[in-house]
């Protein structure tokens, strides 16, 4: 059975490293591009017992495309490089770096008055995501003052930039 | 890992902080019947076109295991986006085969009235015939004999009758093993066949796409690739859509084996 439990901390940053330093790799983390996923998996159906393997997903905000590295923990090799179909869910840095930028947005701080943001992050597909080309990625910031106040900061994480602030209502118009 | 050894099945289960409660190698009667089981994300759809993903992660990091009258629970709260985003998380096993999963979306998220959909999808890696031989099949007409037929191809299968009934099963044809699988009333469910690719199993871990699961473009059908799901390894996709009218709800489809 493959060991899928939880990877420690020292496993997280050989992962990287590894991936990091995989000729098919270096040439997309030289481009804007972050690793927003490590976990564990399995190589394939039919690996022994003590295998030890952990997927790393990339994702190259230049070019839309999302990487999947799989690295072999125990022999220290990059075991497979295939570009994934999907977007991963947002990294702790990316929810970091959205609700940074959403701080710093002067209609959100005009909402805010001082008040603490209390903030909840998530991956957002706007309506308008496919305009450009290729598409970006985007977070949307719930900014959260209190029980009953709520704004949405939509973040462009491609361009770094709050590009919309919308009230309750975004949600449910037709 | 923990394993869970009670009322005839070897659970293996995880759970860390920030993570979901994911199923690993599961045994029944001594037979291995699920590879791997998660439901990798949440996407939330409200009316305005606003869509977003939740992911499922637990701030505890621990799961409960609950024993029930002929089996047991394994329960997690998803609490990462507080009390108005709390989803719950429950794995229940009896001793007859009969298993399942469940979501129940507590709501009421940033709006209560009826103006969201959750489309919650969940992954069975299941492994009836321990050996690739794996072979999904459908009921089809006519009614009331229904009888089984093959399903050629990966792709998205809906039930033809009553989500009670089951529609959907993964048979081992030498030994007649089998999984049967029905949807939940109510889920809207459906449920996608794929042959097993290494790929997909690594983008489990919440990988998504704009589009809510089950659309063309997005999860499963950007790893459909018209191969056969018959006499091989298969996982299914079954993707509930469920409205946020109900306030508390729950979705998730049950499965029962047969034949083990």
């Amino acid at each position: 059975m493959p060991n899928l439990a939880p990877l420690e901390a020292e496993e997280i940053d050989l992962a990287v490293r590894l991936s990091s330093e995989d000729d098919r790799v270096r040439g997309v983390l030289q481009r804007r591009s972050r690793t927003v996923l490590v976990e564990p998996t399995a190589l394939d159906r039919k690996e022994p017992d003590d295998a030890r393997h952990a997927v790393v997903g990339i994702y190259n905000y230049e070019t839309n495309q999302s990487l999947a590295v799989v690295v072999d923990l125990r022999a220290q090799e990059v075991r497979a490089v295939e570009e994934a179909p999907v977007q991963f869910q947002l990294s702790r840095e990316e929810k970091r770096e959205a609700e940074e930028l959403a701080t710093g947005d002067e209609r959100v701080r005009g909402f805010l008055q001082g008040r603490d943001m209390r903030p909840l992050t998530r991956l957002f597909f706007p309506a308008t995501a496919g305009k450009d080309d290729p598409p970006h990625r985007y977070a949307v910031v719930f900014v959260l003052p209190s029980d009953t106040e709520r704004r949405f900061a939509v973040v462009d994480l491609t361009d770094r930039q709050v590009v919309d602030v919308l009230g309750p209502e975004a949600l449910t118009v037709e | 890992m923990t394993l869970i050894s009670q009322s005839n099945w070897d659970v293996n289960y995880f759970i860390s902080p920030n993570s979901d409660l994911r199923l690993g190698n599961c045994d029944y009667n001594g037979t291995r019947v699920i590879y791997a089981a998660s439901v990798p994300f949440i996407y939330v759809n409200y009316s305005g076109g606003f869509a977003f993903t939740d992911v499922v992660e637990s701030s505890s990091g621990s799961a409960d295991v609950r024993d029930i009258a002929n089996g047991f629970d394994i329960r997690a709260a998803y609490d990462f986006y507080g009390s108005s985003y709390l989803y719950e998380h429950i794995w229940r096993f009896y001793d007859d085969g009969q298993f399942g999963s469940t979501i129940i979306v507590h709501g009421p998220g940033v709006d209560h009235n009826d103006n969201h959909i959750y489309h919650v999808p969940f992954r069975y890696d299941l492994d009836v015939s321990g050996a690739s031989g794996d072979s999904f099949q459908r009921r089809f007409l006519p009614f009331p004999f229904a009888p089984w037929a093959n399903v050629p191809q990966e792709g998205r299968v809906l039930p033809l009758f009553p989500p009670t009934l089951f529609n959907w099963r993964l048979l081992d044809t030498a030994t007649g093993k089998r999984a049967m699988i029905r949807a939940r009333e109510g889920d809207n469910g459906e449920i996608w066949a794929l042959q097993y690719s290494s790929l997909e199993a690594w983008t489990s871990w919440g990988g998504g796409q704009s589009a809510p699961p089950g659309s063309p473009g997005s999860v499963p059908a950007v790893y459909d690739n018209n191969q056969s799901v018959q006499n091989t390894d298969v996982v299914l996709w079954y993707i509930a859509h469920i409205p946020s009218a109900n306030l508390i709800t729950g979705c998730g489809p049950s499965l029962k084996l047969l034949g083990f």
